[in-house]
């Protein structure tokens, strides 16, 4: 602004430029800086106001005013979003490597220009920002014209509908089966503990120790397949209730206790095998698997 | 039809207007877009016009009347926001877009005030989802959107601004250069239309 120009006179010289250390009062700082969309439209602004002379490092000076503004903003205490910071160290970064010296760029190579995608970002940004500017010009509804309507007429009351007492003993009666599915099922405890399979596996084999955690001291006596399935029994299984020194997997399985029993014989083997209480072997392979005490 | 027109709370394309028929009665289209068009000429001196929008027809006041109109719905309509009009530009120009592809490029998080102030208005809804891990869902621009901006179609929007050609230098240059829009100095926003404070976070 020149003499001419200047819109004010302080002391009676013609105002033409803001003082250096201009105080700006806090909340008209945060009006100011509220009104940025976030970090690229803040750069996009000073970048415009920068209107310096444009040479290499003017993003270094960009990146000077940003940090600025930043640091404001955080003495402001205003609500920072994370990616105003993200951008900061962007510039940092950027700033840093211009500093850095570096070395000679290979004969045919052009070197990458380091802000090529921050400036990418910028460009795409704003060519949506003024896309938004252009959508918020045209003509549009409840501002430049309104769409003309003729109310429906039942914009008043509807008139209740009426139930007959049929319907409403049909209506409960779904309700009522339909609760019959929401019904709870009560896990109850395992009837089974593995524990005190082992401990029965132990007595068949001939070893009066129990595991402990199988609960009391004396395990029943279990008999497998004594429920009368008698499938899988072969002679050797008529041993029952007779400790042997050796059993087969096969006497040890018993299909009446379910799936639920397989399983927690199965693993009560495998327990007793890694806590080296059993050996489980075999005389060749795909013959019958043995248990034994070891 | 032009009952139908009437009622509609949108604009109705030419395939809803044949549904109102009985299908052996239903007009062809040729005989409802000439129709259509003895409406629009019988509309045109009056109040309220009939204008093709958003793929389909409506009737919507004349603009010339808006100043005494606006009286009606006690003054202003509220500005949109920034945020929910560079939201709304980006889906419109580059749907369907997800979420990250909207971050990305206005270089903010997406805040969920923005996105619902678009869904509850009818511009903008969920076409789909991305197939890549996280099935993001994609997001599109309604018939809605087109008849409240004015606009046929999508065809109708202004193409976007050219990324300049040239160094990064030469855009700083003319960038720095550029008288600043008068829409660029901060702090001339409106009370505007979000209901939540903190609109960007």
């Amino acid at each position: 602004m020149t003499a001419e120009e200047a819109v004010a006179r302080v002391e009676g010289e013609p105002f033409v430029q803001l003082p250096d250390d201009l105080y700006i009062p806090p909340e008209a700082l945060e009006v100011f800086l509220e009104s940025f969309e976030g970090p690229l439209d803040l750069l996009l602004y000073l970048i415009r106001r920068h209107r310096l002379d444009i040479s290499t490092i003017s993003i270094e000076a960009v990146a000077r005013q940003y940090m600025d503004y930043v640091e404001l903003m955080r003495q402001a205490r205003l609500d920072l979003a994370g990616e105003y910071l993200v951008m900061a160290a962007t510039l940092a970064e950027m700033k840093s490597r211009a500093l850095l010296p570096r070395p000679a760029p290979a004969a045919e190579e052009e070197e990458a220009d380091p802000r090529a995608d921050l400036i990418r970002r910028l460009q795409e940004y704003e060519r949506f920002k003024e896309a938004a500017e252009a959508l918020d010009r045209r003509p549009r509804a409840e501002r430049d014209f309104h769409i003309a309507r003729a109310a429906p007429s039942d914009d008043g009351q509807r008139p209740l509908p009426e139930a007959s007492l049929s319907e409403l003993l049909e209506a409960f009666r779904g309700a009522l089966q339909r609760s019959r599915l929401h019904e709870e099922h009560h896990i109850g405890s395992q009837g089974l503990s593995v524990r005190e399979r082992m401990s029965q596996i132990l007595a068949l084999l001939g070893d009066s120790s129990t595991v402990p955690g199988s609960g009391s001291g004396m395990t029943e006596a279990w008999v497998p397949g004594d429920s009368g399935s008698g499938a899988g029994m072969t002679e050797a299984g008529a041993d029952h209730g007779r400790q042997s020194s050796s059993l087969r997997l096969e006497d040890l399985l018993d299909p009446s206790e379910g799936r639920e029993g397989l399983a927690v014989t199965f693993l009560a083997l495998l327990e007793l095998a890694k806590a080296q209480l059993v050996e489980l072997y075999q005389v060749a392979a795909l013959t019958p698997l043995h248990i034994r005490k070891s | 039809m032009e009952a139908a027109l009437f009622a509609a709370n949108e604009a109705l394309p030419l395939s809803r207007l044949q549904k109102l028929f009985e299908e052996d009665q239903a007009p062809t289209r040729g005989e409802l877009e000439a129709a259509l068009a003895d409406l629009e000429r019988a509309y045109a001196d009056r109040g309220v016009r009939l204008v093709a929008t958003g793929g389909g027809y409506q009737f919507q006041t004349d603009p010339e009347t808006n100043p005494w109109i606006q009286r009606l719905f006690h003054g202003r309509s509220p500005r949109l926001s920034r945020a929910v009009l560079e939201t709304l530009a980006i889906i419109a120009y580059r749907q369907p877009a997800t979420r990250a592809e909207i971050e990305d490029i206005r270089g903010v998080s997406l805040s969920s005030g923005v996105l619902k102030t678009l869904t509850e208005r009818g511009w903008v809804r969920v076409v789909g989802r991305k197939e890549v891990p996280g099935r993001p869902s994609l997001y599109g621009t309604t018939p809605a959107f087109l008849s409240y901006f004015g606009l046929e179609s999508l065809e109708d929007l202004p193409p976007l601004k050219e990324i300049p050609e040239g160094t990064a230098d030469e855009w700083l240059e003319r960038i720095g250069q550029e008288e600043l829009p008068l829409s660029d100095e901060p702090g001339e926003e409106e009370p505007t239309e979000e209901a939540e404070p903190g609109d960007d976070e």
